[in-house]
């Protein structure tokens, strides 16, 4: 593990390659029935990845080791864990119970009542959440979503009509956040709790390639109706709430997700290693390769996290450190596969899950065109690249 | 490659379209690859052990036995990379109908300039593809995998013109994951001359 850890983060990593020693095998499970999750709670990795993003408050036990609770809370410390659950398999973490990426949104926007009742629902029993953004015809565009919220014409709450389409559990989850435009502009988006048992709420599970722990779904509003208090933000400031909910929780997620994305590069490299001991030539040479900017974006997602965690966030780079990861996770998989030899998709059965799984991270926290275009911004404002930079130094800020 | 192979392919499906190339180049028989198995459709290989790729509809089996002649062994891989050309070449004919149907910002995702960079990066590999000389092309084994090699980089970068749709079994993803496995079952040339 990197160079630039200290002994607390050392020891969240190796608790959680503890508790992830089970992975590979529940990962090949999760590869052939997604919900098959529910048999396997008691599992320590799963428990992890069920209460490492509820608030420690909110805990009836002990979940991690006391020394960790607190560097868990942070997205550097995210960033460690992910990376070392992903190594395992990165399906365990997605197909758990949880708030995942929801649970982001009620820390910022909810008030201290609506985040007692949904904690306190999650402590209470393993239910599965969802992070409603992106749509059909919009991708994760949150300025352009097209989802409304109107109110109800009794008076009583709200009316949620439209379509999300490629959330994780969307399908299976008990209920979650929903995204949605109240009024035009950027002022204008809101965020709203959804029970899923709401009439008027249907999911439906889309066939994916890989990652199928991700559960990812699409899910129609028809004249959903959401109570009053469900609305979130409603006691912030307008410039504070829907749209502001959905950039923070994503500076703060873009991190972890690179950071699984790399465990699963790394893996691959390691198994490689495991299976050809005496790589040589060109073929050693392209491994290490690979290796040698694994390390060099291991280092790009932990600053950038490190400077989520200060407050500071450049979004050129945060989305740059996960868009080389995302591609450095493929071309792991495709060098993995030459190098195996022929039929090496069917003789490494781990091989061709994990290559068809690492495909997800090219869409997940905004597709690599994206960050691309995020760079190009950067550069032009001179706050990608510093020349002035001193090396290993810390970086320019900017947005 | 042929339009009639990119009709049969719409029409049939990529493991179907597959049972055909077997069908084709050896008198009915199904074609084993150098590793000793058989790739087709679930349908034609009904008692095969269940994989994950059948889950795409195709499956794969052991297939111990009749050797292979080197025309016929030949004859099928080329097969194989024309089929995994008629998959990108559908693939590519998605991507501008997908992009003209998605807006952002109020203009086409055809109108981006990065959207169209990528395209060109896709349809130039393709051209540069079909000009390639037969014997670079597919004139050994070692020219075969170099360009089933170049075909899965084009996949991959068409791929990301689809968004996340890029990432649903049904559609050219599902076709090209079968294009890129068949092509290391049966195009690999051996890990001593994987460098080739």
């Amino acid at each position: 593990m990197p160079e630039l850890l200290d002994d607390t983060l050392q020891a969240l990593d190796g608790f959680c390659r503890d508790v992830s020693g089970d992975f590979r095998e529940l990962g090949r499970l999760l590869d052939r029935d997604p919900d098959v999750i529910g048999e396997y709670l008691d599992r320590p990795g799963v428990r992890l990845s069920r209460f490492v993003a509820i608030p420690p408050r909110y805990w009836t036990g002990p979940e991690a080791p006391a020394n960790l609770v607190g560097v868990l809370r942070t997205v550097l410390g995210q960033s460690v864990a992910w990376e070392r659950l992903a190594y395992g398999d990165p399906n365990v973490w997605l197909a758990s119970p949880g708030p995942a990426l929801s649970g982001g949104v009620i820390d910022v926007l909810a008030t201290p009542a609506q985040a007692d009742r949904y904690y306190q629902r999650l402590v209470a029993e393993p239910l599965h959440t969802f992070f409603g953004l992106t749509e059909p015809a919009k991708g994760s565009a949150a300025t352009e979503l097209e989802t409304t919220l109107t109110p109800a014409d009794d008076g009583d709450g709200w009316i949620l009509d439209g379509e999300k389409c490629y959330i994780g559990n969307g399908a299976r989850a008990q209920f979650g956040v929903v995204f949605c435009r109240r009024a035009p502009g950027l002022l204008g988006i809101e965020a709203v709790l959804l029970d899923c048992a709401t009439p008027g709420f249907s999911g439906e599970l889309l066939s994916t390639v890989g990652l199928r722990g991700a559960r990812i779904s699409r899910m129609r509003f028809d004249r959903v109706r959401i109570p009053a208090e469900n609305l979130l933000g409603a006691h912030l400031p307008a410039t504070r709430r829907g749209l502001y909910g959905v950039t923070q929780v994503l500076y703060r997620a873009r991190p972890t997700i690179a950071a699984m994305a790399l465990g699963c590069a790394q893996a691959v490299c390691d198994y490689v290693r495991s299976q050809r001991r005496t790589l040589a030539g060109y073929d050693r040479l392209h491994l290490e390769d690979v290796v040698d900017r694994i390390a060099a974006v291991r280092l790009l997602i932990h600053r950038s996290a490190a400077d989520v965690d200060r407050g500071v966030v450049n979004s050129h780079r945060l989305g740059a450190a996960k868009a080389r990861a995302a591609r450095l996770s493929e071309e792991a998989t495709l060098l993995a596969a030459r190098l195996l030899g022929p039929a090496a998709l069917v003789e490494h059965p781990w091989l061709e899950k994990i290559y068809r799984d690492v495909r997800a991270f090219e869409i997940m926290e905004g597709t690599t065109n994206l960050h691309r275009m995020s760079v190009f911004r950067g550069v032009l404002k001179n706050t990608f690249l510093t020349a002035s930079e001193p090396p290993g130094n810390g970086h320019a800020t900017g947005h | 490659m042929t339009s009639a192979l990119i009709d049969q392919l719409h029409a049939t499906g990529y493991p179907v379209t597959l049972d055909a190339l077997h069908r084709r180049v050896w008198s009915g028989e199904f074609v084993p690859a150098p590793a000793g198995y058989v790739a087709a459709s679930v349908t034609a290989l009904p008692t095969a052990e269940p994989t994950p790729f059948a889950r795409f509809g195709l499956a794969v089996a052991p297939w111990p036995g009749r050797a292979v002649p080197t025309d016929v062994a030949a004859r099928f891989a080329s097969g194989l990379l024309d089929l995994h050309r008629a998959v990108l070449r559908r693939a590519l004919d998605q991507a501008v109908r997908h992009l003209g149907e998605r807006n952002s910002e109020g203009t086409s995702l055809l109108a981006k300039q990065l959207v169209q960079a990528q395209l060109a990066d896709v349809a130039m590999g393709l051209r540069e593809d079909e000009v390639m000389p037969p014997e670079r092309r597919s004139g050994d084994r070692a020219a075969r995998w170099r360009t089933h090699q170049r075909l899965v980089r084009l996949g991959r970068a068409v791929l990301y013109l689809f968004g996340a749709s890029g990432f649903l079994v049904d559609g050219p993803a599902g076709e090209l994951y079968l294009a890129e496995v068949t092509g290391n079952i049966y195009l690999h040339p051996g890990t001593e001359e994987s460098d080739a």
